[in-house]
């Protein structure tokens, strides 16, 4: 159980979270959703390593999160986070294998190199293995630097513990085609499956209400709601937060949610910008559009 | 991360280059001693039988002369490449070397200043003391301990909240380079025709001072390092992932960072103290391994070490044949010798290599 009360954080004299109480549960696929600058890669920061907090605590496994061995931590708890350097100069073998780091000190067992070529396969890269990182294209470097973080908390069925381990996921998507992008939320799912606890930030709606759990949404900061993606995914609720009209339909064939934009009503409002204004300078914003 | 059977078969080769050229220089001489004659001097030391017949002049030239000097160009060029590698792991940049950190500046300062001051200090009664204790050895105390002030006020200058933020380390590296640059431009002003002579030697390195009292100082400075900085591999390799990255799988990023600074002076400020400024070793060996065989940190820690003492061991008997019996600034010839094979490798590899 991950559990974070009364978050607070602030950069300078700018809040990015305000209170945002949160859990997540063993099993569990939770997204993390909301319009940029909504404070969902600070949350997830703040879920994954020790952050300043103004006001709250994070809690994992019963415990206080930032009072913990970083060691130990490593073992329970992978972060893919939202940039990485894309020059590396390693094979992707050599990449993936950092993820086991934490179990071995010098050289890996024969258990380390398994979980490597296995997650290598789960995630449709096992034909890159010996390929240099640097020479891969985008996607196919995020998909090595997911393997990294499987591999990192990866458990073979046959040694399950009681023991949760967390898995943050920060727009795990954002270069993958069409089909990678099933690989990978497929790979979520059933690392939740085996009993994870995995969290995501993911943008794509539709992506969201085929796969999450649950859903928080946040809006500048705070919690909007929270709950499965039918309960969240409301014409009124997208409009209010996105600032954008969108159709609600349903696949005639899976019977999943489709939160489909509309086109025709859609005009550009600086109001609702949520990114580079806030409620109070909104004037300002409307300053800088009349200016150009 | 394990050393794959290419990195593997690089350091084997290595270290038998490394014996054979151990054995070649300490051979090659006024006095010439051939390689089984070599041999069977170091076994007959360690009271093996004699393999060869040797006379009694060749074993105390070897003994005295010969053998401590190639132990220290063995043991300089392992610290000098080791800590290159080390340093372009941390700051995770190929063109890092000790210089850039101020290390050398700090030493040819101190050395600069030894070299011209000692005449005037020498007649104060307080350092008369001194020079009593430390005697002959004053311009390498003075050199280790000016090059570990520079790296602490670098260091130093570049954590804020008990974190060590890299590019303030860099660019606080750059201006002390600066600064004891102008200050070596001051002093030199004021040096006279010998002193300056001495400060040209010095600034080209010399192996010439050894004895095995310098060989047994340097040791510990640098056997240390040799042992301890590759088993900081895992945690370097992680680094190249990015700091965060690094922190997520355990590591102590910041604790990380100190032991390599802290190891990094030792090796690098022992050496300079003793054989004085040998260029390139610290930047090209590491580069060379990683072209050869990958960037996995392990081998390049490892083979820094076999490779750097290679080159200095080569150089150092290069440096005595050339101009035989005069010898040559063995730092002319690592930049003589190591540059042509840095750019014959450079271009060779210039399609695959995107990390240059």
């Amino acid at each position: 159980m991950l559990e974070a009360v009364n978050i607070s954080v602030s950069i300078g004299s700018k809040k990015i979270l305000n209170a945002v109480s949160m859990r997540a549960k063993p099993g569990e696929l939770l997204v993390i959703a909301g319009p940029n600058g909504a404070g969902k890669s600070t949350l997830l920061r703040v879920l994954s390593e020790k952050t300043k907090l103004d006001t709250g605590f994070v809690s994992i496994n019963g415990e206080d999160m930032y009072t913990q061995d970083a060691k130990q931590l490593a073992k329970i708890r992978a972060v893919l986070a939202q940039s990485y350097v894309t020059g590396l100069p390693f094979q992707v073998e050599e990449i993936v294998m950092m993820g086991r780091y934490p179990y071995f000190k010098e050289h890996p067992n024969p258990e380390d190199t398994h979980i490597v070529q296995e997650v290598l396969e789960v995630l449709d890269i096992a034909h890159l293995s010996n390929r240099v990182y640097a020479t891969l294209s985008g996607g196919e470097q995020q998909r090595v630097q997911l393997a990294r973080v499987l591999a990192q908390i990866w458990i073979n069925e046959k040694d399950k513990t009681e023991e949760v381990n967390y898995l943050f996921l920060d727009e795990p998507v954002s270069s993958l085609d069409l089909y990678h992008q099933q690989v990978v939320l497929q790979t979520a799912k059933r690392m939740a499956a085996k009993g994870f606890c995995v969290i995501a930030v993911l943008h794509d709606l539709n992506l969201i209400s085929q796969y999450a759990d649950n859903v928080l949404l946040l809006s500048k900061g705070y919690v909007e709601a929270y709950g499965t993606p039918e309960f969240v995914f409301t014409k009124e609720r997208i409009k209010y937060v996105y600032g954008l009209d969108v159709h609600l339909i349903r696949d005639p064939v899976s019977e999943q949610l489709l939160i489909i934009p509309d086109s025709t009503s859609f005009k550009i409002n600086p109001t609702n910008n949520t990114k580079y204004y806030d409620n109070n300078n909104s004037i300002n914003a409307d300053r800088a559009l009349e200016s150009i | 991360m394990k050393t794959t059977s290419k990195q593997r078969i690089i350091l084997i080769t290595l270290s038998f280059l490394l014996l054979t050229f151990v054995v070649l220089s300490a051979g090659n001489g006024a006095l010439h001693i051939s390689p089984i004659q070599v041999i069977s001097i170091i076994l007959h030391k360690v009271g093996i039988s004699d393999i060869a017949a040797f006379d009694e002049g060749q074993y105390n030239v070897f003994w005295i002369i010969r053998f401590p000097r190639v132990m220290l160009g063995l043991l300089i060029g392992a610290g000098l490449a080791l800590s290159g590698a080390a340093l372009q792991g941390l700051f995770r940049n190929p063109l890092a070397d000790p210089g850039l950190i101020g290390i050398s500046a700090g030493a040819s300062l101190s050395a600069v200043l030894v070299i011209v001051f000692l005449s005037m200090l020498s007649s104060t009664p307080y350092f008369a003391l001194v020079e009593g204790m430390v005697g002959y050895y004053t311009l390498n105390i003075v050199t280790f301990i000016g090059s570990c002030i520079t790296s602490f006020i670098v260091f130093s200058a570049s954590r804020t909240n008990g974190k060590t933020n890299v590019t303030t380390m860099l660019l606080g590296g750059i201006a002390i380079n600066a600064l004891c640059g102008a200050m070596i431009g001051l002093i030199t002003y004021y040096a006279t025709d010998a002193e300056l002579r001495n400060i040209t030697f010095w600034t080209l390195g010399s192996l010439g001072g050894a004895s095995w009292n310098t060989v047994f100082t340097v040791l510990p400075f640098i056997l240390i390092p040799v042992v301890m900085l590759p088993r900081l591999s895992k945690a370097l390799n992680t680094l190249a992932l990015g700091e965060k990255e690094a922190s997520y799988l355990g590591v102590s990023v910041d604790k990380l960072k100190i032991q390599i600074i802290i190891f990094s002076t030792m090796a690098v400020g022992s050496a300079v103290a003793v054989a004085g400024i040998i260029s390139f070793v610290g930047l090209v060996v590491p580069h060379v391994l990683r072209m050869m065989g990958g960037h996995n940190q392990r081998y390049i820690l490892i083979g820094s070490s076999l490779a750097g003492a290679l080159l200095l061991t080569g150089s150092d008997l290069l440096a005595r044949v050339i101009v035989a019996p005069a010898e040559l600034p063995i730092g002319v010839i690592t930049a003589l010798i190591g540059t042509p094979v840095f750019a014959w490798i450079l271009l060779r590899h210039k399609k695959e290599s995107q990390f240059i």
